[in-house]
């Protein structure tokens, strides 16, 4: 179709096209104009007496449109053109650029590809997952040649992991090893492990009183503690240790603690519920908390961060005392509790009639729950005390004694809309 | 369907969600649309992305990885691999460090953690010189780094 000139348009959309970029258009402006020099204001008679748009005007901006569209759709294809082409340039580029003589990214097809060639990045993975399984492995693994020691000891996390035996004493050797590791982990997040040691290899205590170097040494980087590991009991060397140990936590000092594994034993003591009390105090972001101790179930403060809570006491947690601290709790998503000691007053018939208030433990994102039924009846008017909203699931531990009668536990988590099921070592079974 | 083109010039034709466990195709496809131009992969033989694309099959329809993965949750990971993976990584030295550079080129955090683990297993329980040997490195350390090498040692023993 022979393109007309818009001359022929009516003043009104004559002005509109002026308006429209010329590249948009499709044409240069050197080229034929589409469109007149821009004209003067249209009086407002002329715009009253405006023609209705004939036929052929509005087949020529049909034309005019579907030109614009055709040639939008090529500049679309262009720019994707370009854009593979300048990733696949870039590529070149940054392989190119390279500090190092032979690049690990290129691939010389020529020569048998070595772990040499690997970046430092995969390779500090390759180191991360041997140190999984061989945490004493990381010094060896320093060891092998100059690349190796280069990777290792510029990532700092491959060495945030320590393990610091409680002993009467340590050798010069052991403290500076394990000073070496808080040093090559310089400021990353630190995985302490705190394991009381027993055996007859461990020496006796100095004259000159405990040493407590490294304990020292891991109390002026609580900063840095993501996660305590703490496995210690409370005897007759370990004493001043631990009051050591109390004394220079401070919870306020652990801003990044994220998880806490308790297992002090079934003895009680004083010093444990000092030290973990302290650890808590200030735990403002702590997620995960394990408790496998004879310890007593009171936080100095709600936990709001927590996720996940694991009891696995020496006893049976009182539910006087286990109230008080799911319901300091509420974001927990992991619950797993042995079974309950019912020493709480729940007025007789509780299970058919409404909770009691201040007993109620509202968890609203609890997904799972593992709970321990020892009494029938106790166990079902607790979990009535129980709104949980998110959960789907009611786990039955695996430790459970199968003649165990759980009628009543059972009518409750179908009132409740919970399906039912035991734990098994690994996974679950549908009962 | 995607198109892929190797380094030696061989194109794939894909399934596009089989080629999206790769995060660097991901990001182009989302970058450039949809396009019958085939995605090039200079950093890739056509060997290597035919294994590659057998994981990726194998493994199209796992769950994504979260994107930011947890520290502490990291620390949890085994070097556990599973079967249908350790009868696929069950290959020569150099096509598994090929396999392992590509899978980082690509992005496939899943596929690179398969074979690094392999390489872990390989490492595990090996001394300095068994992993030199086991993988032909040389020993280039000065003598100041070896003097600073054998005092750790002793440190070590000194337990």
């Amino acid at each position: 179709m022979p393109r007309t000139r818009a001359t022929s348009l009516p003043a009104y959309m004559r002005t509109a096209l002026a308006f429209l970029p010329r590249r948009a258009l499709g044409k240069a402006p050197q080229t034929t104009p589409l469109v007149e020099p821009l004209p003067l204001p249209t009086p407002q008679a002329e715009i009253l007496s405006v023609e209705p748009t004939s036929d052929m005007e509005r087949i020529v901006l049909q034309a005019e449109i579907d030109e614009l569209h055709r040639q939008m759709e090529l500049l679309s294809a262009q720019l994707k053109e370009k854009q593979l082409r300048l990733m696949e340039l870039a590529g070149s580029l940054v392989l190119q650029s390279s500090p190092t003589p032979k690049p690990a990214a290129v691939i010389d097809y020529d020569t048998p590809l070595r772990v040499q060639q690997f970046p430092p990045e995969v390779l500090q993975r390759i180191l991360y997952h041997v140190i999984q399984s061989d945490p004493c492995a990381l010094l060896a693994l320093s060891q092998v040649c100059f690349y190796w020691r280069t990777s290792a000891l510029s990532c700092p996390s491959l060495w945030s992991e320590i393990t610091i035996p409680i002993r009467p004493s340590y050798t010069d050797g052991f403290v500076a090893l394990t000073t070496l590791s808080f040093q090559r982990a310089k400021a990353s997040s630190l995985h302490l492990r705190m394991t009381y040691e027993l055996g007859d290899s461990l020496g006796l205590p100095s004259t000159d009183g405990p040493d407590y170097r490294l304990l020292d040494l891991a109390l002026s980087r609580q900063h840095l503690w993501a996660a305590v590991d703490f496995d210690l009991r409370d005897q007759v060397w370990t004493a001043a240790m631990l009051d050591r140990l109390a004394d220079g936590l401070d919870g306020a000092h652990c801003p990044c603690l994220r998880a806490i594994e308790w297992r002090t034993g079934m003895k009680t003591s004083e010093r444990f519920e000092r030290i973990l009390g302290r650890l808590l105090a200030g735990a403002e972001s702590l997620e995960r908390l394990t408790l496998q101790s004879h310890v007593e179930l009171v936080l100095p403060k709600p936990i709001r961060t927590l996720r996940s809570l694991t009891i696995q006491l020496g006893r049976r947690p009182p539910v006087s005392q286990l109230i008080p601290l799911l319901q300091d709790l509420p974001s927990l998503e992991e619950l797993s509790i042995p079974a309950l000691e019912h020493d709480w007053q729940v007025p007789s018939g509780d299970h058919i009639t409404a909770p009691s208030a201040a007993n109620i433990v509202c968890l609203p994102s609890l997904a799972r729950f593992t709970f321990g039924v020892s009494d029938d009846s106790g166990d079902a008017a607790f979990l009535r005390h129980c709104l949980l909203p998110s959960l789907r699931q009611l786990v039955v531990g695996p430790t459970q004694d199968l003649n165990t009668p759980m009628d009543r536990v059972s009518a409750i988590a179908r009132e409740k809309g919970w399906t039912f099921d035991r734990a098994q070592e690994k996974g679950f079974h549908r009962k | 369907m995607i198109n892929l083109t190797t380094s030696d010039n061989e194109t794939f034709t894909v399934d596009k969600k089989v080629a999206e466990k790769s995060v660097l195709i991901k990001n182009m496809l989302e970058d450039v649309g949809e396009s019958d131009q085939a995605i090039p992969l200079p950093n890739v033989t056509a060997s290597v992305l035919k294994k590659v694309l057998e994981w990726c099959e194998h493994h199209k329809d796992d769950p994504a990885p979260p994107e930011n993965e947890d520290k502490d949750d990291t620390r949890k990971r085994t070097t556990d691999i599973s079967e249908w993976d350790q009868k696929f990584i069950a290959v020569d030295q150099e096509m598994l460090f090929e396999i392992i550079l590509a899978a980082n080129y690509l992005d496939i955090k899943a596929l690179l953690d398969v074979g690094c683990k392999t390489v872990a297993n390989m490492i595990k329980g090996k001394t300095p010189e068994e992993i030199r040997k086991l993988f032909n490195i040389v020993n280039d350390f000065t003598p100041e780094e070896e003097a600073q090498i054998k005092k750790e040692n002793e440190w070590a023993e000194d337990r």
